[in-house]
């Protein structure tokens, strides 16, 4: 690291007279890097709030009596998280944050397509949030975040429209963000960057924008309908209006269950990028990685119906929602294989996002796995609404989308930020994080098939002991997320300058400063390689130069 | 903390079969999610930089052959693994021919059983063992979903339609019951026991009278001691029949055909041809509909004049009329049972309002009759219990005595204050009681009301 | 800018990157590199945008699909109350603004800017016509309902005009020709002689005007943001701003003008013309 300050034309920097003037040259920033970093600081409060609600919940779970809070309480916590989790970090997470960061740099372009409906998108973003936090001071939503008619349509004494049009501005978010990556992607890449160059992370989220495009506006639609049905009484799904309650939940997971991949498809991107830089070795089978991608993306919106296998649909629809779902499996574990594969001959660093993209692996394996157990229809019969479910999307959404999602932040840091974190800190909370969680969500799958079923208050006695267990993991996962939050704002202050290319990476985002100028690049780079060129002489040359005492 | 358990009980026919099938999966996880992180390790450990003896130098980046393998490879398994669940879960959908067949209906936050021969019990299932036992379930209000780990069984309750499951028990016990579809504030108290029993406990159960709360809310005794009932009838089916007729329905569902509605013999599980064309199985689903919203489904020949009877029936009396209409299904006994119904109805009638038979006449006896059917089936009784510790007035010796209210006035407790509070309780509420009658303001006709009135009128002293 | 291709077609001067954005107009974004990528760029944001209208508006299709399938001839019998000739002559309208938003779309390519305001100025005479039309058909509905004279005494149901026909769903929901769907028919035998008329709460039918007022609603609610949109490009327009070179918000509003055009042409025939 030759670098000892940070480049003074850096994105960051701030030439403003005062503190109004500087105020408003974030809060009216077309910069996509900008726009970045109000949503990484947005996105991250949502967390934290979410998590909050976790915590009560686990704690209202360590006793079976359902002594801590009220049922009405303990309901509107665990909405509280799954409203805040899903919606407002989970969906935009790492497209929002990591996307609006990387996506032009990655392309060699001086921003996004459409920066003002960047900036949109974050304030559509925030207007969501307060609705849906207002919802929550007002007194909570007790509907659980699937808003199932007609109990969020007639039954609920809660603020469920509030809480429905928070969803629904958020989703107009996601489509403004959606809509300008698509476009970015196609129009604005850098001369000699074909579609099979580009970085896999570009490929995740194109696939993810495409059902981000195709998916958002049909719960929007549902989320209205059942706002109209609970203001005037009048609507299609309450049967007692002569509607039908499942055409909900078909509407609901249309939407829903594409969100899944617009959670974990993003987190793919991460973990390719992470993979490949840190064995220093180009990525196995970036071909296959790709259409995988594009297949989970369209794949995913023909199996929503699994879902609903108790629901009462009919025997024929179940098992073709089942054939896809396991039709849905091969392109998942086409992706860990080749990222497996990478690893073979390479010249492996464990640094801290590197944990996190093998931490990745081993928990996505295994929410894969169980996603094949509700698959099959026989099996989802008993687990189904079981703490098996729960585990299983904790396995891909916590395992899958925060794991990626914090080694993406951990990796593009220096890049964000010009600075290095504590890696010693990192590697530890990291694996805090990957201890904590199989504690927090491994005894879930046991309870789940002894038939606990979720979103329950009390329960009988028997489960206490895995409860109990789960809860103490919940602690150490919780420890987990702090330290990064510690370590990371610390190094804002004291962390070593990164320089332009730390991690010795390949992509175009690494061939500018750290952090970045606001537009980008001096010169509109030319590319004229394929993606993670990385030459095997310099795998062997890194082995070469390892000495103890070096980053491991 | 009785035990700690790690592994469901297996007491259905299908526990064992899921379980094979779970079983087998957790051993493919194994294969596939324990060896993967060992390679993943050994090739951390083996690549690491600090191992300057590995070859890097001849890297592959993509190889068709490995990608086909390790896509077909698991393509197979997990077509295998669908194929297997697949015929397992038509199996467990397609319920055998004879099933004993026992009405759910789940409300916030209650389980209300009713089995055919008219024994009903709350957040609890009594089922034989070794018997096929089908469960016909809608629900009052929200969706909720009927849940019995130790079978392996679950689906979810619908209101406005049935939804329906199957199980045969193996083992005698008692097993949790579970509410799994989130309906509400106290969801996670929607439990319950299902008690498999041995079919001779269970044939001696069913005749056990119990007390239960009626699907409106208001408590009750058993609808009435089984044991009254002729041999052959089938109390659910009679009191189906009784309201059958009180609702007029015979007048147009004529059972000789010439009727201007359809007749309903040997209607259950036929196939009907509609008037645009379909063809429809009259199954239960079918049924509701046609009683609900008639104009949905018309049966090819008949005229769109039935009345919608929605909001008119509770899902309890739905059930009865259906499982009335079913047993029309079955031939034989039919028109037996049209006689015997009546002589059942009255039966009963006499039979539990032996207290009264001493007293005055002012009132219509027929009528009061019929007024006392009306009050237990509302399970009012439930509320006003004749010993007075209801929640509710004691209404034996109410009639035309000065009642105080809440707010302080008096009132005479005559016809017009009875018919009021039958019609809307909460407007004149007495004193020392709180408001939590249910408004029967439309449910009930004037006939209805009438005949309460009367019966009421006869417990007078 | 060195590594691209050094000249385009409308050699424009090379952008000043630390330019700020307040002047859009005919000058080239800083991050755009030629006129031509800027405008490739803003037409195919403006497809992507309407994908995801027609995925909002398919959402109400999948159930209207829905119920169709279950209720057949509900559906046929409802259309027939449905003002057929409005709704006819409201897709010619509609039609007739595509024609002349395309003319606009011709005439600003070619730079004629009288005739471009000509055509954004019948565009927008047509779009309100359409809405006075639709806003016609509403109040025709609402007036049986007590909604035209008083909204507030709809929503609450408080006010029933005692009309044998209210195809505004709700509590005074009533299908004229609705057998058993009300309840309100002289009665035979005991159950219904004490039947209130349970207007059309639970009736299919109220399914189908449900489904009519949500789609035609959200639709009004489109032409409403499409009359802002000429209206802007109008304004534009006589700013000046558009010229043959520049011509890009002419041509993206156009698309999403055709776009409201064609949902239309599906709500026509699926809402007035079910047979």
């Amino acid at each position: 690291m030759a670098t000892t300050a940070l480049p003074q034309r850096g994105y960051l920097h701030d030439d403003t007279p005062n503190l109004g003037e500087w105020i408003r040259s974030w809060l009216f920033t077309v910069d996509h890097k900008r726009i970045a970093i109000l949503y990484l600081l947005a996105i991250n409060f949502f967390f934290l709030l979410g998590g909050l609600a976790a915590t009560f919940v686990r704690i209202e779970l360590i006793t079976p009596q359902g002594d801590l809070m009220s049922s009405d309480v303990y309901n509107r916590m665990f909405t509280l998280h799954g409203v805040i989790m899903i919606f407002f970090f989970l969906i935009p997470a790492i497209p929002a944050v990591l996307g609006n960061f990387l996506m032009p740099l990655m392309l060699g372009a001086r921003d996004l397509a459409f920066p003002r409906l960047n900036l949109l998108s974050w304030y559509l973003y925030m207007f969501g949030g307060v609705f849906a936090l207002s919802a929550a001071v007002l007194g909570g939503v007790d509907t659980g975040w699937t808003f199932y008619t007609p109990f969020s349509s007639t039954y609920s004494n809660s603020n469920v429209i509030l809480t429905i049009t928070g969803a629904f501005i958020m989703g107009f978010s996601s489509i403004a963000t959606a809509v300008n990556f698509i476009a970015t992607t196609h129009k604005m890449r850098a001369p000699g960057l074909t579609w099979f160059r580009l970085p896999l992370f570009v490929w995740a989220m194109y696939a993810t924008s495409l059902v981000i495009v195709l998916a958002t506006p049909v719960v929007g639609i549902a989320l209205l309908l059942v706002a109209i049905e609970r203001i005037w009484g009048v609507g299609i799904f309450d049967p007692a209006l002569g509607g039908d309650p499942v055409l909900f939940q078909h509407l609901f997971w249309f939407y829903s269950h594409p969100a899944v991949y617009i959670m974990i498809l993003p987190a793919f991107g991460v973990i390719s990028e992470l993979i490949s830089t840190f064995s220093r070795k180009r990525i196995f089978g970036y071909e296959f990685i790709a259409f995988s991608s594009m297949a989970i993306a369209i794949l995913g919106f023909l199996v929503w119906g699994h879902h609903m296998f108790v629901s009462s649909q009919s025997v024929y629809s179940s098992l073709v929602f089942s054939f896809i779902t396991m039709l849905i499996a091969i392109p998942s574990a086409i992706k860990v294989f080749n990222w497996t594969a990478t690893l073979y001959k390479g010249s492996i660093s464990y640094r801290t996002p590197m944990l996190y993209a093998l931490g990745f692996m081993g928990l996505f394996v295994i929410g894969g796995l169980t996603g094949i157990f509700l698959g099959v229809v026989a099996i989802d019969i008993h687990v189904t609404d079981t703490y098996f479910v729960v585990a299983h999307f904790h396995y891909v959404m916590v395992g899958g989308t925060i794991m990626a999602y914090l080694g993406g932040i951990h990796f593009w840091w220096p890049k964000m930020t010009g600075r290095m974190y504590n890696e010693i800190w990192g590697g530890i909370s990291a694996l805090i994080i990957f201890v904590g969680f199989n504690m927090t969500f491994f005894p879930q799958f046991v309870l789940g098939y002894l038939g606990m079923p979720r979103r329950y208050h009390v329960y009988p006695e028997e489960f206490q002991i895995l409860h109990v267990l789960s809860s103490a993991g919940a602690t150490v996962l919780a420890v987990g997320f702090v330290i990064p939050i510690i370590y990371l704002m610390l190094s804002l202050k004291t962390g070593r300058i990164a320089g332009d290319n730390p991690w010795e990476a390949t992509g175009l985002e690494w061939r500018t400063s750290s952090p970045p100028p606001t537009h980008n690049f001096e010169a509109i780079p030319v590319v004229t390689t394929e993606a993670y060129a990385y030459p095997p002489e310099a795998a062997a040359r890194d082995a070469a130069e390892w000495r103890p005492g070096s980053p491991l | 903390m009785r035990d700690f358990p790690l592994f469901p009980d297996q007491a259905s026919t299908f526990a064992g079969q899921v379980d094979a099938l779970y079983w087998v999966l957790v051993s493919l996880s194994l294969i596939f999610g324990g060896v993967l992180p060992f390679i993943i390790l050994f090739l951390m450990v083996r690549y690491h930089r600090s191992n300057k003896a590995a070859d890097r130098l001849n890297q592959v980046h993509s190889n068709l052959a490995l990608e086909l393998t390790w896509s077909g490879i698991p393509l197979l398994l997990v077509m295998g693994v669908f194929f297997w669940g697949a015929f397992l879960y038509v199996h467990i959908r397609t319920p055998p021919k004879q099933t004993l067949e026992v009405y759910v209906i789940g409300k916030q936050w209650m389980w209300h059983v009713q089995h055919p021969n008219g024994k009903r019990e709350n957040n609890e299932l009594h089922v034989p063992i070794n018997r096929p036992v089908r469960l016909i379930m809608t629900s009052q209000d929200v969706i909720h979903s009927f849940y019995i780990p130790a079978f392996r069984v679950k689906q979810d309750v619908l209101p406005g339609r049935y939804t329906s499951m199957w199980f045969e028990a193996t083992q005698p016990g008692e097993y949790h019951l579970f509410c799994a579809e989130y309906c509400g504030t106290e969801h996670s108290l929607m439990v319950g026991r299902v008690v498999a029993l041995s079919v001779a406990d269970y044939e001696r159960w069913l005749v056990t009278p119990g007390e239960v709360i009626l699907p409106d809310g208001s408590s009750g005794a058993a609808a009435s001691p089984p044991v009254l009932v002729p041999a052959g009838g089938d109390p659910m089916a009679l009191v189906g029949e009784q309201l059958f007729t009180n609702l007029g329905c015979a007048g147009c569902h004529r059972m000789d055909g010439a009727g201007i509605g359809p007749s309903l013999q040997g209607l259950y599980g036929s196939q009907e041809r509609m008037s645009d064309g379909t063809v429809v199985t009259a199954d239960e689903n079918h049924l509701r509909t046609s009683i609900l919203n008639p104009g949905a489904q018309i049966t090819a020949g008949y005229q769109n004049v039935m009345p919608s009877y929605a909001n008119q029936l509770s899902e309890d009396q739905i059930n009865q009329l259906i499982a009335y209409i079913k047993s029309l299904a079955d031939g034989g006994s039919t028109s037996g049972s049209s006689g015997s119904g009546a002589g059942g109805a009255s039966g009963a009638a006499t039979g539990s309002s032996t207290e009264s038979a001493g007293a005055p006449p002012p009132f219509d006896a027929a009528l009061a009759a019929q007024g006392e059917r009306v009050f237990t089936n509302l399970g009012c009784v439930g509320c006003h219990r004749s010993d007075g510790a209801g929640i509710g007035p004691r209404l034996e010796g109410l009639y035309n005595t000065e009642q105080r209210l809440a707010d302080g006035s008096v009132v005479t407790a005559d016809e017009a204050y009875l018919i009021e509070s039958i019609r809307n309780a909460p407007a004149k509420v007495v004193e020392g009681y709180p408001p939590v009658m249910p408004v029967y303001g439309n449910q009930l006709s004037d006939d209805q009301v009438r005949q309460l009135v009367e019966y009421i009128k006869s417990v007078g002293d | 800018m060195a590594t691209t291709t050094p000249t385009t077609p409308t050699a424009t001067p090379a952008p000043a990157h630390e330019h700020g954005h307040e002047a859009h107009g005919r000058e080239l974004l800083h991050h755009f590199e030629s006129a031509q990528q800027q405008k490739e760029t803003a037409t195919l944001g403006m497809w992507i945008f309407l994908v995801t209208e027609i995925m909002l508006f398919g959402g109400i299709f999948m159930a209207y699909i829905v119920y169709r399938w279950a209720f057949p001839d509900v559906w046929a019998e409802a259309a027939h109350h449905l003002n057929t000739p409005l709704g006819a002559v409201n897709t010619v309208v509609l039609l007739v603004s595509s024609l002349t938003v395309a003319l606009a779309v011709n005439a600003a390519e070619e730079g004629n800017r009288r005739r471009l305001l000509t055509m954004l100025g019948i565009t927008l005479l047509l779009g309100a016509t359409f809405l006075v039309i639709k806003g016609y058909e509403y109040s025709e509905k609402f007036a049986h309902c007590a909604g035209a004279a008083n909204p507030v005494a709809w929503v609450t149901g408080g006010a029933r005009l005692g009309e044998s026909e209210c195809l505004v769903p709700g509590r005074n929901f009533i299908f004229p020709e609705a057998h058993g769907a009300e309840g309100a028919e002289a009665g035979h035998g005991t159950a219904d002689s004490y039947a209130q008329p349970q207007a059309g709460l639970g009736s299919p039918y109220q399914l189908f005007y449900f489904l009519y007022f949500v789609a035609t609603g959200l639709h009004a609610v489109h032409m409403v943001i499409g009359l802002t949109i000429v209206s802007i490009l109008t304004f534009i327009a006589w700013r000046g701003v558009i010229t043959p070179t520049y011509y890009t918000p002419i041509e993206v509003g156009g698309l999403y003008w055709h776009l409201i055009d064609i949902i239309w042409v599906f709500l026509f025939p699926l809402f007035y013309l079910v047979h």
